[in-house]
């Protein structure tokens, strides 16, 4: 067995290896087609792909090759695809669906199962008897939509935003669940690197940096935490929210607890509006 | 790729199995695995049999039979080592004479008597040479010596 990362796998060190029975791409959907076949060099007689095309595609940096959420209307090379995604979403290729998910209460995983996997993921066994945080308050629910009307602020030479009211929240929920005696693992997540630091400084100026973990989604594939509270920032559906992928991501990292927050009134449209229709209905 | 990696390590453990990674990343339990540490185990060996030949061979005192009895028991052990390894990991193209792992190639370092000593010596510090500078074939050492 050799482990590489797909780039790794190019290296010349590795140039007299011999030809493999069966190449297995973990995360292939995360990763762009041209990294996907530099193992290829390795002749495999199988290759397997395994990953989530409902989730974050490769990262690709450079604007030109995507802008963000303008692929479809701006016809770009469609760089951000992995080969799963060309296989699986647009060649319809036979595949198989692992369908038992290990992280997620049962009723936190429903939503997501519902609106990206047609309603096909089972919560394994080890899962089942997992309990919900059923403290008074903040955590009574297996998720919940608060309705923050903060406002969306930039920094001087920097794109990313950041809500400081949306922060202050963050902060006070997390001291509000410590204050409970609740000690599991939290983690934020936000889809912006400035919110992040707003974050991070409000938790740290009340000491409150133990068993917490603050980063972005796309930091965050591949982990969870028992609770995720999530920062939506904008007041307005962005073309970086607009990718479902994204949302998928930020909102299946629970284990036990999902509260999310962001402004209810203007998150009307796409696939966040229908969450917080559907938190609204579950609370 | 560390954590596929470390989670099978646990359930085979006696697997044959490489970890290729820039070396400074990888964890100190991974380690053993790491090809770059793989290499260097190699090369260390042959580093050890040409310290004893290049002992017994510039030594101005003649060595005692015994002596040379001895260093060689520790050669083959060294050798019969690194043939185990090579076997072991068998994931390189042995029929690739640049990369020296051609099993002809390797029965003549058996080879080894009183007489031939200089001979060997010449033979190890290639067989070293080629080791020591497999953990610097890679992309980004390349990289780095390239014009902008």
């Amino acid at each position: 067995m050799i482990f590489v990362t797909l780039i790794s796998s190019g290296r010349f060190s590795l140039m007299d290896m011999k030809a493999v029975d069966v190449l297995l791409v973990d995360e292939a959907a995360q990763s762009i087609e041209a990294a996907t076949l530099i193992p290829m060099r390795f002749k495999p007689k199988k290759i397997l792909l395994v990953g989530d095309p409902e989730q974050l595609p490769g990262t690709v940096i450079s604007p030109l090759l995507n802008p963000i959420g303008k692929q479809s209307q701006q016809g770009s090379k469609n760089y951000d695809w992995s080969m799963m995604w060309r296989l699986l979403k647009e060649l319809n290729m036979p595949h198989l669906m692992l369908t038992i998910q290990y992280r997620m209460h049962p009723l936190i995983c429903q939503w997501p199962s519902d609106q990206y996997y047609d309603g096909k993921l089972i919560t394994g066994p080890d899962i089942l008897p997992m309990n919900l945080l059923s403290q008074d308050g903040l955590a009574r629910r297996p998720y919940a939509f608060y309705s923050v009307i903060g406002k969306a602020e930039k920094r001087t030479n920097s794109n990313s935003v950041f809500n400081k009211k949306e922060a202050t929240y963050v902060m006070q929920i997390v001291q509000h669940l410590r204050q409970l005696g609740i000690q599991d693992s939290i983690g934020v997540i936000t889809p912006y690197v400035a919110q992040r630091k707003v974050i991070r400084t409000k938790l740290s100026q009340k000491n409150l940096n133990d068993n917490i973990e603050v980063n972005t989604v796309d930091a965050y594939q591949g982990d969870g935490h028992a609770i995720m509270i999530v920062s939506f920032v904008r007041s307005h559906v962005t073309a970086f929210l607009k990718e479902y992928r994204r949302l998928n991501v930020a909102i299946t990292r629970a284990k036990n607890c999902l509260i999310m927050l962001g402004n209810a009134n203007t998150l009307n449209q796409y696939d966040i509006g229908k969450l917080v229709a559907n938190a609204r209905f579950t609370s | 790729m560390q954590v596929l990696a470390e989670r099978t390590l646990q359930l085979l453990p006696d697997a044959p199995m490489i970890l290729v990674g820039v070396e400074k990343k990888i964890p100190e339990q991974l380690k053993p695995i790491s090809l770059t540490s793989w290499y260097q185990m190699i090369a260390t060996n042959f580093i050890e049999i040409q310290n004893l030949i290049e002992y017994l061979s510039s030594s101005k005192k003649k060595p005692t039979t015994q002596l040379i009895q001895l260093n060689l028991k520790l050669i083959n052990e060294k050798l019969n080592f690194i043939k185990k390894q090579l076997e072991k990991f068998n994931f390189f193209d042995a029929n690739k004479e640049s990369y020296g792992f051609s099993k002809n190639n390797f029965i003549k370092l058996y080879d080894i008597n009183v007489s031939n000593f200089k001979n060997y010596l010449s033979k190890i510090s290639a067989w070293v040479d080629l080791w020591e500078s497999k953990e610097k074939l890679d992309v980004e050492a390349h990289l780095l010596v390239l014009p902008q």
